[in-house]
């Protein structure tokens, strides 16, 4: 039987790649025992999610974007050192 | 391929502008810096565009250059680093969670649905607190993974990890730690 702490580190580990069925099946072995390995689970996704959400919330500001654009082009017309 | 994207730098900025700043956000913290962040690396990329071998991707490159850029900014400004943090290293924390079992010590909270998190202000402030907690190279990895989605194989690169199992073991850790952090700076609080 999986200890928690195992637990833990193959539920983490099945965020990065899909895990060996035997892994696997004595993860869902361990979780239906495991109230706590359940909501470290629930807990995974939730930054998960939230670590996704980045990608919407924050973008180069516009106006940011056409100040570095402007130095850029500067720096191209600039023949280099 | 990689030429016409070489030659021109703006192009750069299009593709991976908005990669690069928010890597810099969710390390420093601030908006203006992160921009002026951006600016470097990609003004630096192109002063070294002849150093270019090609190994790695142009963006995995300039995720390198910024990684720098961010250890230096960190290096000249440590005092603004919380390094007040909760378990100074891996083995306390999990010393703390398990016991010599690997059972858990601590009972974990409810933590509700991510979606009201995202709409609070407060949780963010709290979630990027937590985030500079990490050891740096922790968040490097924890964010270029999760929301640049970096494969296994550039993040190694970029952060100078060995192997997949060691990335994994290190993944693992961050989510440990991150997790305790959000639970006692936020969800215990609630």
């Amino acid at each position: 039987m999986l200890s928690c702490k195992e637990t833990t580190e193959l539920l983490s580990d099945s965020l990065e790649a899909q895990l060996p069925l035997v892994q696997r099946w004595a993860m869902k072995m361990h979780l239906v025992i495991c109230a706590n390995c359940r909501r470290y689970r629930r807990h995974l996704l939730f930054m998960h999610k939230i670590m996704g959400a980045q990608k919407q919330l924050r973008v180069l500001p516009e106006q940011a974007r056409l100040r570095i654009k402007e130095k850029l082009e500067e720096s191209v017309r600039r023949p280099r050192i | 391929m990689t030429q016409p994207t070489l030659s021109d730098p703006s192009t750069w900025l299009d593709d991976y502008g908005d990669a690069l700043y928010r890597y810099a956000l969710l390390r420093v913290r601030s908006e203006p810096l992160a921009e002026d962040m951006v600016q470097e690396t990609l003004l630096a990329g192109w002063q070294s565009v002849a150093q270019f071998t090609g190994q790695a991707s142009v963006k995995t490159w300039l995720i390198g250059i910024l990684k720098h850029k961010i250890i230096d900014h960190f290096r000249k400004y440590s005092h603004e680093t919380d390094s007040l943090d909760d378990f100074e290293d891996d083995e306390e924390l999990l010393a703390h969670s398990f016991d010599a079992d690997g059972h858990w010590k601590i009972n974990l909270i409810n933590w509700g649905t991510p979606d009201k998190a995202i709409s609070d202000e407060q949780f963010w402030q709290v979630f990027y607190r937590c985030l500079a907690r990490l050891p740096q190279n922790m968040a490097d990895l924890f964010i270029l993974r999760t929301v640049e989605g970096l494969s296994s194989e550039e993040c190694c690169k970029v952060l100078a990890i060995e192997t997949t199992n060691q990335l994994c073991v290190a993944l693992s850790r961050t989510r440990l730690k991150l997790r305790q952090c959000l639970e006692i700076q936020w969800f215990d609080k609630g």
